[in-house]
């Protein structure tokens, strides 16, 4: 083969490549935008149905019967659970498309941990479960995005109640001053997690059980939603875990403002 | 207390009947007097006639998008200094820096509740009022 029929080849060949590069990626961002348009009409009507539950809970339209008022916070409560999996979808989509903007600021640890306690307050309730809170007085504050750390312990606390039956819940803060990170915890004594499935739980969709008879609900976003949240911030997120005695998830973050 | 009139006039521009009927609603219970406009050119006229004490505009509309009409009641002199709340449900970044650039003081995140909304409307008035009173003294 002469060497002018080669260097045209390759040139096909490189050529062929960069276009099937690019329609890749619009085919990704297409896939973003359609997820970001989806949640948004998701949401559209799911919050009028909330809108209007929340206001007849409130007595807008007149006293509400205490039989009714139960049935009414069930459409509130699976209403918010629905909502809940819209929005991850959106962050979800956000992560992938690079359009997730940082807001830092500097808080309270604690402050942070008895916030998210209070939030997931209803949940707590309903499991027979103790949370306790571990938190030293070294504690200093941190600068770093406040809402993703948040969002980031909701979740990992609302999976540890979700995969534990009996027991106990701990969310604890440790400050590293050697390393300059604070690390926190969410330690369950739940179902547990194989060693290999350590590190396949942060993947994208993945349900560890994904049969039609599996015990545990989701989108298989949760994790994975946290752990690009977590790098986000300079931070990391790891499992520690025996089958059968409980799940440790630690998220350790710069105690210092990441630049 | 609040230092916000007694019944504070909101002008509510959507063109999403549901929502802007709930949102109505709501407020009317929560002690606003409210105003509705279905698109941005009869914002504009309500604005004029109705002198609203704060506007909540979602920016999406049709006839006229809530960015064009919020640079024309800011161009107004009779409307300019009426606070404009930006409803945006475009979650994706980058909607808002448009929105401040037609001059909205302020976003809320679209779908919310009416009690979110309502808290919303509160802190902004709050600030607004005591800016206004710092400016004129």
């Amino acid at each position: 083969m002469s060497r002018a029929r080669l260097s045209h080849l390759v040139d096909r060949q490189k050529e062929l490549l960069e276009r099937q590069s690019l329609a890749l990626e619009q085919a990704a961002t297409l896939r973003s935008q359609f997820l970001a348009n989806m949640s948004h009409e998701f949401r559209t009507p799911l919050n009028t149905m909330l809108g209007y539950t929340s206001m007849l809970l409130q007595g807008v339209a007149g006293d509400v019967a205490p039989p009714m008022k139960r049935h009414l916070g069930r459409i509130e409560s699976n209403g918010r659970r629905l909502l809940t999996i819209i929005d991850g979808m959106l962050d979800f989509a956000k992560i992938e498309a690079g359009r997730m903007p940082l807001h830092c600021s500097t808080f309270s640890i604690p402050d942070l941990v008895r916030e998210v306690r209070a939030e997931i307050e209803p949940l707590i309730a309903r499991s027979s479960l103790s949370v306790t809170l571990d938190l030293p007085k070294n504690l200093v504050p941190i600068s770093t995005d406040r809402p993703k750390v948040k969002q980031i312990l909701v979740n990992l606390l609302s999976n540890a109640l979700k995969f534990t039956h009996h027991g106990s819940v701990t969310i604890a803060a440790r400050r590293c001053v050697k390393d300059h990170t604070v690390t926190l915890s969410v330690a369950d004594t739940g179902v547990g997690i194989a060693a290999c499935d350590c590190d396949r739980i942060f993947e994208n969709f993945l349900q560890l059980d994904a049969s039609p008879t599996r015990a545990y609900g989701g989108t298989g976003l949760g994790l994975s939603i946290c752990r690009s949240l977590a790098q986000m911030i300079g931070g990391r997120i790891a499992v520690q875990s025996v089958v059968g005695e409980g799940s440790t998830f630690l998220l350790t973050l710069p105690a210092k403002a990441t630049p | 207390m609040s230092s916000t009139p007694v019944r504070p006039r909101v002008l509510l521009v959507d063109d999403y009947a549901d929502a802007r009927e709930m949102y109505t609603e709501y407020l009317e219970f929560s002690g606003f007097d409210v105003i509705e406009a279905a698109n941005g050119m009869e914002a504009l006229q309500r604005a004029i006639d109705g002198v609203p004490d704060i506007i909540l505009m979602d920016l999406s509309l049709p006839v006229m998008d809530g960015w064009e009409a919020t640079r024309r009641l800011k161009a107004d002199a009779r409307t300019a200094s009426i606070p404009v709340v930006a409803l945006t449900g475009h979650a994706l970044a980058g909607i808002s820096e448009g929105a401040r650039k037609a001059g909205c003081d302020a976003f809320v995140t679209k779908p919310c509740l009416p009690e979110d909304l309502v808290r919303e409307i509160r802190t902004i008035l709050d600030g607004h009022a005591g800016s206004q009173r710092k400016g004129t003294s």
